[in-house]
């Protein structure tokens, strides 16, 4: 009586191998769209595939992938943070005030626009853990209060005149790459480390996936999304440092839409808006993609407001293909 | 057998619903313990008091002579009674050895200062734990979302396994299962008391109930109407207490 091996399927493929292709189908999206776009502008315009180009690429994509990065943890856990943008705004007006106006030293100004960032990712999270709003609806709100401080901040207008030794951040290059570019290289490898390898990018995951089950197994659900948002908060005013000195100017509008790429680069990579799913390669690969659509539509000299409808319909186009994704499996 | 759990008098009640009225039974260590009883019996509101979600209003547990006072599900896994819920609270997206260790993962340190998890730990361990119950699971990276619904029992029972469980509760663990992987969920809860761990098993499947459970109790309206060695009752005995042995004799139903 051996009834046991006929509950096994004929073939029950391993679980790495599952994995594996899922890995695969995921990051095989991005990469076969980035090719194709490569190719598609590389034919409209020549100077697309210059070394100038792909520096001008380079320090696009690392503000896009650094936005991705942190909405990478917040997605993984099904939240959203659509206030990244004006984030952005209000930590790059902090830094340029406190460096033009106040002559703090750089650093010190650079630690306090990362501070802001924090006390307003940890609002939201608060918000969301304590006062049960929808992450979706807090993240709204900290984007009207943001962009609303950073527009008081100066009454709307830019600061200029930063110091040389700021502009670097942006204009600097090292092996061939620009520093910013480094930047969000660094940011991403630790990021992917902390995803992949440490109870903290675990118990994010699990969160995402089910918290419920993370609850019941005694993990602090509420704490963990406070750190997950405060952290996210960082990165953006992270973001914001890198755009001023990308820009050489601070406005209250940088970083306007930011947040529809990083959800886009996020659920192009394979994230999932339902949660407990997200790679920092995937979200990097998809942030490369939404740069090379915008840099590209520019370069073949499409109107920037045509730009603002592909990026829509990319937005709900991704979200679509997630929606397929979870019904694959 | 020693006590493992005393439930005495235990007193539950919804509004009007009187969902127990003075429930008392005992639970020796390894032994699996049946209850039946028709919908509305009373038989998820008992567990519920045990494994921490409801506090009775009168009555009292007991845990090897102690008394508990259960204020969350959390302590009671804490005091080593696992409950394995119908929804299972495993997270899909995770594979098998991250959901066992989900909140204990085992660490070991990186380059000398980074804490990491250590997942030859993991897959070690759940090796050797799967070698162990015979669950038909590939492997610990394979995720639940890919697994059976009676895999994923065989998950849930695994972790109580791993984590030396006291009680393991299971709340009609096979309802939603095939015939096969119903008898191997079976066969999963004879071997936690083959480990020294005790059970209950709530199973409308009485042949399936009665092969099981070493006894088991009969729940009619909120009260416990009788109980038995597995051995000296029958299918018939059972069905007459759950259709109220006090009222006319019913016959067994279709
Ligand atoms: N949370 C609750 N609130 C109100 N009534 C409840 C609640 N849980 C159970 N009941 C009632 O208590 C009685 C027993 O239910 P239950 O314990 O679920 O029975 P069983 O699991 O045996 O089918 C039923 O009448 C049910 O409607
Ligand atoms: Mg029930």
């Amino acid at each position: 009586m051996n009834d046991s091996s006929a509950v096994r399927p004929a073939s029950s493929p391993k679980g790495a191998q599952l994995n594996l292709l899922r890995y695969l189908r995921q990051l095989g999206f991005a990469l076969i769209s980035i090719i194709v776009l490569v190719v598609i502008f590389s034919l409209l315009n020549g100077r697309f595939f210059s070394y100038a180009n792909w520096y001008h690429i380079a320090q696009q994509v690392s503000m896009i992938a650094l936005l991705a990065v942190g909405q990478t943890f917040v997605v993984a856990t099904a939240g959203i943070d659509i206030s990244q943008g004006s984030v952005l705004a209000l930590t790059a007006m902090t830094c340029a005030i406190l460096i033009v106006t106040f002559h703090w030293p750089v650093l010190l100004a650079i630690l306090a626009a990362l501070l802001v960032g924090a006390a307003a990712g940890w609002l939201v999270g608060f918000s969301i853990v304590r006062l049960n709003v929808p992450p979706f609806i807090a993240t709204l709100g900290m984007l009207a209060i943001a962009l609303g401080l950073a527009l008081l901040s100066t009454d709307g207008t830019p600061i200029f005149g930063l110091p040389q030794s700021f502009l670097n951040i942006s204009e600097g290059r090292f092996l061939g790459i620009p520093h910013m570019a480094w930047i969000a290289l660094v940011v991403a490898v630790i990021a992917a480390f902390v995803l992949n390898k440490t109870r903290f990018g675990r118990y994010t995951l699990a969160i995402g996936s089910n918290a419920e089950s993370a609850r019941r197994v005694g993990i602090n659900v509420s704490a963990h999304l406070l750190w997950i948002y405060s952290l996210a908060g960082v990165v953006s005013a992270l973001t914001g440092v890198v755009y001023v000195a990308y820009t050489s100017a601070a406005q209250p509008t940088a970083g306007n839409n930011y947040e529809l790429y990083s959800i886009a680069a996020v659920v192009i990579g394979g994230g999932s808006l339902f949660g407990g799913v997200g790679t920092i390669l995937g979200s990097f690969l998809g942030a490369l993609l939404m740069t090379v659509l915008k840099n590209g539509t520019q370069l073949a000299g499409i109107s920037p407001y045509v730009e603002e409808v592909i990026l829509g319909v990319v937005v709900i186009g991704a979200v679509y293909i997630d929606n397929l994704r979870r019904r694959l499996r | 057998m020693t006590a493992l759990l005393e439930v005495k008098n235990v007193k539950k009640r919804f509004g009007a619903v009187e969902a127990l009225r003075g429930v008392t039974f005992t639970l020796g260590e390894g032994e699996v313990l049946g209850i039946a009883g028709d919908n509305g019996a009373g038989k998820s509101t008992l567990i519920k008091t045990i494994s921490g979600v409801h506090r009775p209003d009168q009555g009292e547990l007991l845990l090897k002579g102690t008394p508990l006072q259960l204020r969350s599900p959390r302590e009671a896994r804490a005091a080593g009674i696992e409950t394995i819920y119908q929804d299972l609270a495993l997270a899909d997206h995770l594979g098998v050895g991250a959901n066992i260790f989900l909140g204990r993962e085992p660490l070991r340190w990186a380059l000398g200062f980074l804490p990491v998890i250590d997942t030859a730990k993991i897959a070690q361990e759940i090796t050797n734990l799967l070698g162990r119950i015979e669950s038909h699971i590939p492997d610990h990276e394979t995720k639940v979302m890919d697994l059976s619904g009676g895999q994923r029992q065989a998950v849930a029972i695994a972790r109580a396994m791993y984590w030396k469980a006291r009680l393991v509760i299971m709340d009609e663990p096979t309802a939603a299962l095939a015939a096969m992987e119903s008898k191997n969920v079976v066969k999963l809860a004879r071997a936690l008391a083959d480990e020294g761990i005790s059970v209950i098993f709530i199973d409308h499947n009485l042949p399936e109930l009665l092969g099981v459970c070493d006894r088991v109790m009969v729940m009619y309206r909120g009260d416990k109407v009788f109980e038995a060695s597995s051995k000296e009752t029958s299918q018939d005995e059972l069905v007459r207490y759950m259709t109220g042995y006090s009222l006319r004799d019913k016959g067994v139903e279709a």
